[in-house]
């Protein structure tokens, strides 16, 4: 039985993803400190590496039209194991919509709202959430579009009024770090920001049959890299050195936009829209824990489950990381192996197990 | 008073859902729910009462550090 009847468009897809990744513009911080006045290259690297996970994702939703995640496990490794490998999905999308929630909750109390609780933002935050999610994805899915041109308008218009500030001598020495240097920024931009794109392929049986998912999210992500590369260019070159200082690139470099004294203060406008697209990929990341926990449970619908995950996420939030330090430090170094292991090697040993399940039934076929 | 809002919290959290979930006499889904709302519960409570609770992070980090060796070193 089908737990999900909205329907979303090709397009709400491509915009949904590009949505998803700028929500990752505070994560920057885990590459620059790597990679430090290259960092931008990484991004088109990442995605030559990001573009083979979605061509696995993109295979598997190929081979099981109209199916999810969840439920294409359980047509590969049956209903026990299945639901094993479904578990440790659900595992990965609640653990990292709790990241994320705190992520957005240290950036709250650290430059928008110093002195509120951490748990009252988050509460609040994630009201919202369950919110949208009990009044459809698929509405959040259009909303998507409107924030996908709000987002890429306000990176233009930073842009425009950043100039006067830019220095290009920043960009240099180009090049000139450690192979292994650009090795690990590849990958910890592939998998951090890029590979958790994963959450979407609970949302693509909602595109009907014979739709290009693959295609869009692929489009998507060279989208949203494409703006990534300009946020990371605009904050090497705006703050040069201080770069591997400060805690929140993007946010620092707004904060030199001033406009004959009358246009200032820009960050402000920039918290409101980072936090109208950390709403949007928090979202997408609880939807898909919601709808996966109801094909664990065979519940009939996700829609009794959405309060009490909200309620977990947030608890889970104030425990996943004990300060925005750690967090850092986790970003830089293991995190990448962490979402690997749920973003290539689980949905490869799924692609493989249904490639050889297929070769041995067309031999028994010939037989 | 940080548990006493911690109890109001999932109060208002069973007020909303329970009652759906009776109405529409579904025994199996309402016992599951209501096993998960207690877990639920009870992780909260732990959360809110043991400030010293280890994140997952720290409890993640060392698997893939030293069990595993796959790990970055920071720059």
């Amino acid at each position: 039985m089908k737990l999900e009847n909205g329907h979303i468009s090709e397009h709400s897809l491509m915009f949904g993803v590009y949505c998803f990744m700028q929500a990752s513009m505070l994560r920057t911080a885990f590459i620059v400190g790597v990679t430090k006045n290259d960092s931008w290259a990484m991004a088109f690297t990442g995605l030559a590496l990001a573009l083979v996970l979605v061509a696995i994702y993109a295979a598997l939703l190929r081979r099981y039209q109209q199916k999810n995640l969840f439920e294409i496990n359980e047509l590969i490794f049956g209903n026990v194991l299945g639901k094993v490998f479904s578990a440790l999905y659900l595992f990965f999308f609640l653990t990292i919509a709790a990241l994320n929630a705190r992520d957005l909750g240290n950036f709250a109390e650290s430059s928008v709202l110093p002195g509120t609780p951490l748990t009252a933002f988050i509460l609040m935050f994630l009201m919202v959430c369950v919110y949208a999610i009990r009044k459809g994805i698929e509405n959040m899915m259009r909303l998507a579009t409107v924030l996908s041109f709000v987002a890429a308008g306000a990176l233009v218009f930073n842009v425009v009024l950043i100039l006067k500030n830019v220095n290009i001598e920043f960009l240099k020495p180009m090049f000139q770090l450690p192979f292994k240097n650009y090795v690990q920024g590849t990958v910890t931009v592939a998998a951090i920001p890029m590979g958790e794109i994963l959450a979407f392929t609970m949302i693509t049986p909602m595109l009907g049959k014979n739709k290009k998912a693959g295609k869009m999210m692929a489009l998507g992500l060279i989208y949203s890299v494409i703006s990534l590369s300009i946020i990371m260019l605009r904050d090497i070159v705006t703050l040069g050195p201080l770069l591997g200082i400060v805690r929140l690139p993007s946010f620092e470099s707004i904060r030199y936009i001033s406009l004959a004294g009358v246009m200032t203060r820009m960050e402000s406008l920039y918290a409101v829209i980072l936090i109208s697209l950390f709403l949007f990929k928090t979202v997408v990341l609880l939807y898909a824990s919601v709808l996966g926990l109801a094909q664990i449970l065979n519940f009939k619908s996700y829609s009794p489950l959405t309060l009490i995950c909200g309620a977990f996420v947030l608890f889970y939030s104030l425990i996943v990381t004990k300060s925005a330090m750690e967090n850092e430090e986790w970003g830089a170094s293991v995190a990448p192996f962490f979402s690997l292991s749920f973003e290539l090697m689980l949905p490869v040993i799924a692609l493989a197990t249904a490639m050889i399940k297929r070769m041995l039934k067309k031999k028994e076929a010939q037989q | 008073m940080k548990y006493f809002l911690c109890l109001a919290g999932f109060a208002v959290v069973a007020a909303l859902d329970f009652p759906t979930l009776i109405k529409s006499k579904k025994r199996r889904e309402l016992a599951i729910y209501s096993a998960i709302f207690i877990m639920v519960l009870a992780f909260a409570v732990l959360v809110v009462a043991d400030g010293t609770m280890k994140s997952t992070i720290q409890v993640i980090k060392p698997f893939y550090r030293d069990i595993l060796h796959l790990s970055f070193k920071k720059a």
